[in-house]
């Protein structure tokens, strides 16, 4: 949980730092129009080989018989197409919504039949599903209906809006996507349906709602909860879980759902009882995967504030899914458990129209050799793609890893891995084969090249159990030799009166007894806080040269900490290997913290000068050097499973440095507890003053600058 | 009364300074006023305004006559057609006449398509006017000057609403005729001029013959197919020659940038190639595939005299608006010569025999003498570069010197030879540290390193070159100060490169600046006793104009700039490579490295070519993608036998997870010890099938079966290369599926 927040945390900070790739797309000089990406756990994004090669671009050029000139071919393109289905002959089945019609396409792209209904014309149909049998199901969305045809197109039956008292009143029958199960049973999502699939069995009888998502309630949500009254909040229509966009199936029964307007959970693999196998079951379930699909292509310099937005998605034989995103226009695929494989995406020109570029896709399927299909609304076209090399090669290695195939899929994964060293995935499957084969040193080294904690920790611990075991006689020597030898020296000490603890050194110049002594006053401050910060001020022990040094020391140890922990329990140390900035936020605090501590205080008749302030402040910093350093070496030799021990240490660390803080103001100022609480929060206060001055005077000024440039410039240019 | 006397007298002579200050005025206006009154010009007595149409060819004459060649000119509308005496066949400047009927086109693009010149001009004196397209016959256009000249003809027309002056000369030579559009002659009345197109119906044809095509010089070149283009698209191709000028708008395509100033279209028996002679580097070329524009295919270059660019009004660059600049490019004059091609050779295979002609009989190129019975290989090799450190950033090494000469000694027990190696980020804090490339680090082995390396290199049959970018400059060093220092485009604005080192951006360099330092560094190379240097990033390649007040340069400027770097970097050094090198660096590049080997994926192109391979190979020698960054690492190793380009590869001592968080270099695999056994294989293969055709010109490309693709070469030997899962049986040899053969002689049996 704590590891989740810090890396929640520093994926944020890594937005606000540039991307590592430095892919500049003028380079990009004999390549496909797009380029794929792989991202790690930590949303660190690498350039990759081509996943999918553009094949080509179908459904460009068809033809029927002139109506009004019979015999004659007229060319009709296809128009806002909404929907495409791929049967087993591979042939494909397009929802071309705007010419209210079905067209049938072989696998090569010529028009086979023009589908429409016998009884009404169809209104602009936007789904169409073709059952192993031969039936085809069309989602006739302006109408209302879902129709059932046989393979030769001739009506067996319309399903209409249920009768059910299950089914609230609000609710509209508008099926937009649809899949059909072996027992017949619709799953049918419509628009706006939040409360799920609508779930039809074959004589179009209600059978339940099937998969519906969950509302995401947010703080802001309770605080509403807890003031509106029911109807307001009622009204609160965003309030509704997001509603299913589109359904797929696959061979083995699983039913996938993507949504749009969802913040988590966009693609889901629900089996037969709705429950989602895709939550918590990821390979990188205790990091980054925090159930959030759909990727984002980040550009260096370009920040990308848009979410994506799912809006159909695809299975292919081997069970990887891929989902497309109209708004970002980016291409994911994950494998059968959720994790990503590839991404990828890229832009066109305004004017112009690419082989393998799609301007809004609005649908994807996959035929029979897991060739991807992407209909294009926009350009009315479908773009087909084919595995690249490397693209077979993952999903061949990746298909072995995913059944637990370890060993088989090794060879496979050294050569992706020789292909491409970057390519996480093949890291993480090689170390499972190691860690398989019983090699936990190799299997920390690729698990740790790889970023991955859990598999890391785990063969960590591995090898330190072997090695305690190894060591166990050296370890239990050592500690018996030391055990007798500390007997002897005491009874020796005994017998021939020593004296075990040296007496204080005299030497030395002055000068530096003094410092030393100051900072000797660390010490005593550790054991008696209270009284070391009294005597600060009021006995002049401790000084500012002293406590500038110790600042110095907490200000090392804490970047230390910051760059030296394991991995495991601090991500930053991967995404964010500099120090420098930390350190700077470091110092400002603080200093913010000793400046406002002495405003409010010297106000509230605090005893405290500025040196005294400065000078504890720096001494309540201990901890980081007492705790931090031991801390960060210690986590080196620590697993997951000892997170609690690291964590409570670290707790431990900031608390006390908070008393120490809070004791100082009691200590220098000569407060009583309840007197250095309220000044606490004033200086707080003061703090957050500063801040918001600073930060208003830096605006402002940077503001007014601009401005007078810009007069300038249109009065010079203009 | 004396009183009213002086009064009067006063009055008179405040009244006649008066009049003799208006009298001062007047003749101060005056000689201003008479050129703007003769600037309508005195000659509208010379020709009478045009009916649009096609011209009459009853009417033309006979202007210019070579061997093979006869040229007819037309006085009325200043189009022209060439016939071969052989064979009788036509290139016309205007539209075929047999098949005008059937144009669909309406509006100004049917007159368009009828006149010799068509324009594009705004009014710059109305900040919201829009561009404007225009065409002489549109606007009843006169002629103003027809005469003669040696071969051809000059002729001046005049479009009266637009109030432009253009002057044309067309000229036979030999097997060519050229378009010579005089900049030095034009005239501009109230608007401006932006862009012109003369004669942009040469040669254009309907898709009446399946197999022709327009042949464009996309990547490595491509073909767009002649087909009925049944689905409306309306894409068109229009790219600036020699890739895009930073200092202007750049309309964002994602294509690959046009490296040679040439196309082509052929359709039945006869095709031309296009060569663009002169100005090249201020033209765009543009082409329509049929149905975009007319029923015909069609392509031109299109003369650019003003490009907009982005006016900003705030610091940060981004509030602002789109602006022209006040002056015309001028060039000394912008040709296009039409090479003529009937008969059988006539793909695009011919066309690029026909350029690499040109290069060597205009633009002095030599056949490559082949030194090595090996064929080269090459490798680059990364030395080192930075990533993100705790405090400061960490150096990481990739090769050392001594490491490299390890790296090429392995190569060599490989059975690799003849090897060219490519030293990486070899300055100061290495790959992603630009400018100030000298002293090398230290850490790498610093110059005396790169000495021994050389030395190495050579001792082994090889070459050492060093890649250097002068482009770019983070690093300050050389005295570079970006504002002093840095390019600027035509609003003043500092010219950035967006890459992953740094939040800003990298200062582009002023070319003149570059020019200067790269210059100054060649002693430097000379001491470390390297063969050459490879120019990466800029010179050779790309050309920005620069309104830097101190180091102003037009883009001509900069390409005339580049080309004396190169030359004398080649008098001092002997080989200079240019990656992805535009051609206009070829005489003095020996070598281009990573040339593009594919198109662009425009929907409307059908393929892919190596015209720019067939026209270099032979010439120079060249490689595609690194063979460890191939997107198919097979597909592209066939593609290179059938390009004949040399393997390349990209190498690191290091680990290739060294480089993961390095700022630039992205290659996510280079450890050379991953690469080594499949590289040799490879250059194995390679070498036996070109090692004996180095020096040889292609003469011949083309697919014997879908998938299966012949190179032929002069000496007889052809290249068969089977893409296929089968394998192919030719004409007495076989190519097992998914390789290729060297046959020798007649062998390659080509449809």
């Amino acid at each position: 949980m704590i590891r989740r927040l810090a890396l929640r945390i520093a994926s944020l900070a890594i937005v606000s730092i540039i991307a590592i790739v430095s892919a500049n797309p003028e380079q990009a000089w004999a390549d496909v129009p797009y380029v794929t990406y792989y991202k790690d756990n930590y949303n660190q994004q690498y350039r990759i080989q081509t996943a999918y090669m553009p094949a080509a671009a179908l459904g460009r050029e068809l033809f029927i018989d002139d109506p009004d000139n019979p015999g004659q071919p007229k060319h009709s393109p296809l128009n806002q197409p909404q929907d495409l289905f791929i049967d087993a002959n591979d042939d494909m089945y397009i929802a071309d919504t705007g010419n209210n019609r079905i067209v049938h396409l072989d696998a090569a792209g010529r028009l086979l039949r023009v589908l429409e209904a016998e009884d009404k014309p169809l209104n602009r149909p936007q789904g169409v599903y073709v059952h192993d049998n031969g039936d085809i199901y069309i989602a006739d969305t302006g109408n209302n209906r879902v129709l059932r045809l046989n393979k030769d197109g001739e009506l067996l039956k319309t399903f209409v809006r249920p009768e059910s008292k299950l089914i609230p009143e609000s609710f509209k029958f508008d099926p937009v996507k649809l899949v059909v199960d072996k027992r017949g049973f619709l799953y049918i999502a419509t628009l706006g349906g939040y409360q799920g699939l609508l779930q039809l069995d074959p004589e179009g009888e209600f059978q339940g709602f099937f998969g519906a998502n969950k509302t995401s309630a947010s703080f802001i949500d309770s605080v509403k909860r807890l003031l509106y009254t029911r109807e307001m909040y009622e009204r609160e229509i965003s309030k509704l879980p997001g509603s299913i966009t589109s359904v797929d199936k696959d061979g083995d029964g699983f039913v996938y759902t993507v949504t749009k307007e969802v913040s988590a959970g966009q693609l889901k693999k629900l089996n037969i009882a709705g429950l989602d196998q895709l939550a918590g079951k990821g390979e990188f379930a205790d990091t980054m995967s925090d159930g959030r699909y759909g990727e984002f292509i980040r550009q260096p310099g370009v920040y990308e504030s848009e979410a994506p937005q799912l809006n159909d998605l695809t299975v292919d034989k081997d069970g990887n899914i891929t989902v497309i995103d109209t708004r970002l226009n980016v291409v994911s695929q994950y494998d059968g458990n959720g994790n990503l494989l590839f991404f990828w995406g890229g832009a066109a020109g305004d004017t112009t129209t690419k082989l393998g570029l799609v301007k809004m896709p609005t649908a994807i399927a996959s035929d029979s050799s897991n060739q991807l299909y992407i209909l294009d609304s926009e350009n009315n076209v479908v773009q087909k793609y084919a595995l690249s090399e490397f693209g077979k090669l993952v999903h061949e290695a990746n298909g072995l890893t995913q059944d637990g195939r370890y060993e088989e899929s090794e060879p496979l994964w050294e050569e992706v891995y020789r292909q491409n060293a970057y390519y996480a995935p093949a890291v993480l499957g090689l170390a499972k084969a190691a860690y398989k084969r019983g090699d936990y040193e190799e299997a920390r080294r690729l698990f740790g090249d790889a970023g991955w904690a859990r598999g890391y920790s785990d063969s960590f611990w591995q090898n330190r159990l072997l090695w305690f075991q190894n060591n166990f006689g050296f370890f239990m020597n050592i500690i018996i030799g030391l055990l007798a030898a500390g007997i002897i020296l005491r009874l020796a000490a005994r017998r021939f009166g020593w004296r075990l603890r040296p007496r204080r050194g005299e030497g030395g110049r002055r000068r530096s007894r003094e410092l030393g002594k100051q900072l000797a006053h660390a010490l005593h401050i550790a054991r008696h806080p209270l009284d070391g910060f009294y005597g600060i001020r009021h006995e002049g022990k401790g000084g500012p040269a002293a406590a500038t040094i110790v600042l110095a020391l907490a200000l090392a140890a804490y970047g230390f900490m910051r760059a030296r922990t394991n991995f495991v329990f601090n991500p930053s140390v991967v995404t964010e290997p500099g120090i420098g900035n930390a350190l700077i936020q470091f110092t400002v605090i603080w200093l913010g913290f000793v400046v406002a501590n002495y405003l409010t205080s010297s106000l509230s008749q605090g005893e405290g000068r500025f040196r005294d302030v400065y000078a504890a402040s720096a001494y309540a910093m201990l901890p980081f050097v007492a705790v931090g350093v031991p801390l960060t070496v210690l986590s080196g030799a620590l697993t997951l499973n000892e997170a609690s021990i690291y964590y409570f240490l670290q707790y431990g660390l900031y608390g006390w440095a908070a008393l120490l803080l809070f004791w100082q103001i009691q200590g220098v100022q000569n407060f009583s507890v309840g007197e250095a609480a309220k000044n606490v929060l004033l200086t707080v206060l003061t703090l957050f003053v500063i801040a918001i001055l600073i930060f208003i005077a830096f605006s402002l000024t940077s503001e007014l600058a601009g401005f007078i440039y810009s007069i300038y410039q249109e009065v010079a240019i203009r | 009364m004396k009183q009213r006397f002086a009064s009067l007298i006063a009055t008179a002579a405040a009244v006649g300074v008066l009049l003799l200050g208006l009298v001062w005025l007047i003749n101060k206006d005056a000689p201003n006023e008479a050129p703007a009154a003769s600037a309508p010009r005195t000659a509208a007595s010379a020709g009478t305004p045009v009916e649009p149409g096609l011209p009459n060819e009853a009417g033309f004459e006979l202007a210019g006559e070579t061997g093979s060649f006869r040229l007819w000119a037309d006085e009325v509308t200043g189009h022209f057609k060439v016939e071969s005496k052989t064979s009788g066949r036509i290139w016309r400047s205007y539209p075929e006449p047999a098949y005008w009927e059937e144009e669909t086109a309406g509006g100004v693009w049917k007159s368009n398509f009828l006149s010799p010149v068509m324009l594009e001009y705004i009014d710059a004196s109305s900040s919201k006017s829009q561009t404007k397209l225009t065409n002489w016959m549109e606007e009843r256009g006169t002629i103003e000057q027809y005469e003669r000249i040696e071969g051809g003809f000059r002729v001046l027309f005049r479009l009266p609403a637009s109030g432009f002056d253009i002057p044309v000369e067309v000229r036979l030579a030999e097997d060519y005729v050229e378009v010579k559009v005089i900049d030095s002659g034009i005239q501009e009345g109230a608007f401006s001029l932006l862009n012109l197109k003369a004669y942009p119906q040469f040669g254009a044809q309907p898709s009446k013959d399946e197999s022709g095509y327009l042949l464009l010089p996309d990547g490595s070149g491509s073909l767009v197919r002649f087909d009925a283009n049944r689905s409306n698209d309306k894409s068109v191709y229009r790219e600036p020659v020699y890739g895009a000028d930073l200092a202007f708008y750049n309309e964002v395509t994602n294509r690959n940038e046009i490296r040679m100033p040439v196309f082509g279209l052929k359709s039945g028996e006869q095709s031309f190639l296009g060569v663009m002679t002169e100005g090249e580097a201020y033209a765009k070329l543009f082409a329509a595939p049929a149905g975009s524009l007319g029923t015909s295919n069609w392509v031109s270059p299109e003369w650019q005299y003003r490009i907009k660019f982005f006016q900003n009004t705030d610091r940060r660059g981004t509030e602002g608006f789109y602006t022209f600049s006040k002056e015309r490019f001028e060039a000394p004059a912008r040709s296009v010569r039409y090479y003529l091609l009937e008969g059988e050779q006539i793909g695009y295979d011919a066309m690029a025999a026909r350029y690499r002609q040109y290069l060597v009989e205009e633009k002095g190129l030599e056949r490559l003498q082949a030194e090595n019975a090996n064929i080269p290989f090459y490798t680059d090799l990364i030395a080192a570069d930075l990533q993100q450190g705790v405090l400061w950033d960490d150096y990481i090494v990739g090769t050392t010197t001594e490491e490299a000469e390890e790296l090429l000694s392995t190569l060599g027990q490989a059975g690799i030879s003849n090897i060219t190696a490519i030293y990486h980020g070899w300055q100061k804090y290495g790959y992603s540290s630009y400018g100030g490339l000298f002293p090398a680090d230290k850490r790498i082995g610093g110059g005396s390193g790169i000495k021994e390396l050389a030395e190495a290199a050579r001792a082994n049959g090889g070459k050492l070159l060093l890649a250097a970018n002068y482009s770019l400059n983070n690093s300050g060093r050389g005295g570079f100060w970006s504002l002093n220092d840095g390019l600027r485009n035509l609003a003043g604005t500092l010219q950035e490169e967006k890459t992953g080192t740094g939040s800003g951006g990298v200062p582009i360099v002023s070319p003149l600046y570059s020019f200067r330092e790269a210059k100054e560094d060649l002693a430097s190379y000379q001491t470390l006793g390297v063969d050459g240097v490879l120019f990466t990033g800029g010179i050779g390649s790309a050309l920005h104009t620069d309104y830097n007040n101190r180091n102003r340069a037009t883009r001509a400027e900069v390409q005339e700039g580049q080309r004396s770097v190169l030359a004398e970097t080649e008098d001092a050094l002997g080989l200079v490579a240019v990656e992805d090198a535009g051609f206009y660096s070829l005489p003095a590049a020996k070598h281009v490295h990573r040339i593009a080997d594919d198109y662009s994926y425009d929907i409307f192109v059908d393929e892919a070519v190596p015209f720019a391979q067939i026209a270099l190979h032979g010439l120079a020698t060249y490689t595609l993608e690194w063979g460890n960054l191939r997107d198919e690492y097979e597909e592209e190793y066939l593609r290179s036998a059938e390009y004949g380009a040399y393997p390349a590869y990209v190498f690191a001592n290091a680990p290739s997870e060294s480089f993961k968080k390095a700022y630039t270099v992205w290659y996510y695999s280079l450890d050379y010890r991953d690469w080594i056994d499949s590289a040799s294989e490879q250059y194995k293969k390679l070498n036996d099938a070109l090692g004996k055709v180095q020096d040889q010109f292609i003469t011949k490309h083309g697919a014997l079966a879908p998938g299966v693709k012949a190179t032929t070469y002069e000496n007889g030997v052809t290249v068969v290369v089977n893409y296929n899962d089968e394998p192919f049986e030719g004409d007495g040899y076989d190519v097992p599926a998914r390789d290729f053969a060297a046959i020798d002689g007649e062998g390659g049996d080509e449809t």
